[in-house]
């Protein structure tokens, strides 16, 4: 498959996870959207690592694509952990309003 | 030579008398102070007179001492020392003679001031003193310069000694004036030195191979440096365009009017040209142009000496015009006889500011001459010197000023004719004003009115300085007697031949013709004689009641000259130093220093309204953000 489809797909994603972020008012859309945008990322870092790891002769082409599969490992594990904190943030901010709404959390201002 | 060793006391006598009086000021008692100054310029006096005579010895040769390094650049050095040559030792006698005789007189004189007032007062008369002292004796431009400045800045606190706001105003104006003079000097001294990387004296201007006649300097190096020297000597002598300032020096004491009138300041520029006069001798247009700007003021000078009574101010445009001469002296190059004429003017005024001090304080310091005339003649101690002054300064035939300012004449007249006449016209005048004073003061005026309240006659202090001066004004000139009436005579030119001969050379036009020279030394006796007489029988005759003429009114304001100044010269400066002050300072300046705070405060109350809070604003700023980033790496960068 090319290389094309794969980036094609992940710039829908990333941009399904934008507009989620920027339209939706409950926190926890919001943040499975944010979690949307790192699997997009994720998705095109590993495409094209795997193109390069296609050509197998050039040892500096190697190590870049093998960054880039290592990099994925890493927003992975980023992600998990953001929505552990991001879900307790959510949770104790439902405990004590009764709400997810995101625009109530603007009182962070002061 | 181990006589000149010593000469480093000559200038710091007076100098540690000027501390010490300033620093005591609140203890000292009166006598103390006025002993104190006295007696170190006296001290200074007796060096002077010691190197004097060291100096007329045979076997002299030229002494220069270097004491300390002022400033030193890659290849030269400027060094602060002193010389001695025949020029000094002669200035420096009459410096310290002239100053020693005022300080003692201000003693005795000024004794209605408190005793802090008055040490204050006779420290800057020390410090004046030092200041002529430094600038006659500089081995080199730049400690000349140094006593130049030092002079304004003595001049100035002694005009603003009286406290009023009209003499710091015109104490400041003077001030400020004689800074512009001192810029002049100082970028003429800083050309010479770019030019010549030199500024000693005797490497300049002296000896065969002088640096001006081995190194013949471009005809624009010459005209720029003698503009700007000549620019700052017409200030500080008050020449022409500048003359009104001596008249202003009349709100100061009298002893420190008369040290400013007679020996230091005004003579000072005149002195500049004579040190310098290799310089001016080589640019004979500048020689002409100093003679015409002579011939100018001692004209107008008169002719407002003329129409004063107040008799401080008429002193002073005396001084003015008498400069005159000088500079026409130095103009038709009689350098000696130009330096011989200053230096009798220097006497003769001293002395009659002196007994005109006595006259004030007798005539309720109305300094009218139309009053209490009687009452001054009567004062012996007072009048009598003030007689001889007149007869000094008014060229009567026998006595020195008659001897200085024929030689003076000759010069001009074998120079230029033009410049003959007015120097002969100006002598009528100075004799006609004089006489008037003279004819005023036996005319009396209403004295019923006042009282003796003062006794000068009591103070031996006083009667012995004039009668020093009296005598020493009318026959100082006889050291000087023309050839034409006994040769060999004229000791004071051959004395100072060494130090003048080399530009002297320069400017001798026609070689000296003996019946000539006769003829008009009767011509200029007859005519002194006979306008002596001519003017005492016109001014007895004048009614009491003078008519008030424009002409006379605009010689009674002197010519407006400060109106003038205030209107061309001040306002305009005034105006521009307001528009730097309001716009440039105020607005661009301080506009921008504050302008940066203003901004961050403001930008910030600005930016603050961008933290709203708002999860989405945020995020949408970093789309935002992140999509201009791609646009322009994509589009723009490429």
């Amino acid at each position: 498959m090319e290389i094309k489809w794969y980036i094609f797909l992940g710039i829908t994603l990333f941009v399904t996870g934008i507009a989620g972020v920027l339209t939706r008012r409950n926190s926890i859309i919001v943040l499975m959207s944010v979690e949307l945008m790192l699997n997009s990322v994720n998705l095109i870092l590993v495409a094209f690592s795997k193109m390069h790891l296609s050509d197998r002769k050039n040892a500096f082409v190697v190590n870049v694509a093998m960054d880039g599969q290592s990099f994925a490992f890493f927003i992975m594990v980023v992600g998990a952990v953001e929505v552990c904190i991001g879900l307790a943030i959510i949770l104790m901010y439902f405990r004590n309003t009764r709400s997810v709404d995101i625009n109530f959390l603007n009182r962070l201002k002061n | 030579m181990n006589k000149m060793n010593t000469i480093y006391l000559i200038p710091l006598f007076p100098f540690l008398a000027f501390l010490f009086k300033n620093l005591l000021r609140k203890r000292l008692p009166k006598f103390v102070s006025s002993f104190v100054g006295s007696i170190a310029v006296l001290i200074s006096f007796g060096i002077s007179a010691m190197v004097f005579n060291a100096v007329g010895s045979p076997q002299f040769q030229l002494f220069e001492t270097s004491y300390f390094n002022l400033f030193s650049f890659d290849n030269y050095t400027i060094d602060f020392g002193y010389r001695i040559d025949q020029l000094t030792s002669v200035l420096i006698l009459a410096v310290t003679g002239i100053g020693f005789l005022i300080q003692i007189f201000s003693g005795p004189f000024m004794n209605g001031e408190s005793k802090e007032r008055f040490a204050i007062f006779s420290a800057f008369l020390n410090l004046l003193i030092t200041s002529m002292l430094l600038f006659v004796m500089g081995s080199n431009l730049m400690v000349m310069f140094f006593g130049w400045a030092g002079m304004s800045l003595a001049t100035f606190f002694l005009m603003g000694f009286k406290k009023n706001d009209n003499n710091t105003k015109s104490a400041t104006k003077l001030f400020l004036l004689n800074l512009a003079g001192g810029m002049a000097l100082l970028l003429g001294i800083i050309w010479i030195l770019t030019d010549y990387h030199t500024l000693s004296i005797s490497k300049l201007f002296y000896g065969g191979n002088a640096l001006f006649l081995t190194l013949t300097p471009s005809e624009g190096f010459l005209t720029g440096v003698s503009i700007l020297f000549l620019f700052s000597a017409l200030i500080k002598s008050a020449q022409f365009p500048f003359f009104f300032w001596v008249s202003e020096t009349v709100t100061s004491p009298v002893p420190a009017t008369a040290l400013i009138q007679s020996v230091t300041v005004v003579s000072a520029g005149a002195i500049l040209l004579i040190r310098c006069s290799l310089l001016f001798s080589l640019s004979p247009t500048m020689l002409t142009f100093t003679a015409a700007i002579g011939s100018i003021t001692l004209i107008l000078g008169a002719l407002i000496a003329m129409n004063q009574n107040d008799i401080k101010k008429l002193l002073a445009f005396s001084t003015v015009s008498q400069l005159g001469f000088v500079f026409i002296g130095i103009g038709v190059g009689a350098f000696s006889q130009a330096l011989l004429f200053a230096i009798i003017h220097a006497v003769s005024k001293t002395l009659l500011i002196l007994s005109a001090g006595i006259f004030v304080q007798v005539s309720r310091r109305t300094k009218d001459i139309r009053k209490s005339g009687t009452i001054f003649r009567k004062l012996k101690a007072g009048f009598i010197p003030f007689l001889a002054g007149c007869v000094a300064l008014g060229c009567i035939p026998p006595f020195s000023g008659f001897i200085a300012i024929n030689e003076i004449l000759n010069a001009a007249f074998a120079k230029n004719i033009f410049i003959y006449l007015i120097s002969i016209s100006g002598l009528i005048l100075t004799v006609a004003y004089l006489i008037r004073i003279v004819a005023l003061f036996f005319k009396g005026g209403n004295e019923k009115e006042i009282e003796i309240r003062y006794n000068a006659n009591s103070s031996s202090t006083i009667v012995m300085t004039f009668f020093i001066l009296a005598i020493l004004a009318l026959s100082i000139g006889w050291i000087n007697i023309p050839e034409v009436i006994k040769p060999g005579t004229n000791y004071f030119s051959s004395f100072l031949e060494p130090v003048l001969s080399v530009s002297e050379k320069f400017v001798k036009t026609k070689s000296k013709n003996v019946g000539e020279e006769k003829i008009l030394l009767l011509i200029s006796a007859i005519i002194v004689l006979a306008s002596v007489i001519f003017s005492w029988f016109y001014f007895r005759k004048q009614k009491g009641q003078e008519k008030k003429s424009r002409f006379s009114t605009l010689l009674n304001n002197a010519f407006y000259a400060n109106r003038i100044w205030d209107a061309f010269v001040l306002r305009p400066v005034k105006k521009t130093s307001q528009f730097f002050e309001k716009t440039i300072d105020l607005k661009i300046i301080e506009g921008s220093v504050n302008g940066v705070g203003k901004a961050v405060i403001y930008s910030s109350r600005q930016f603050r309204l961008l933290q709203s809070g708002q999860l989405g604003s945020y995020v949408l700023l970093m789309v935002l953000g992140t999509v201009l980033f791609f646009v322009i790496y994509l589009f723009v960068l490429q």
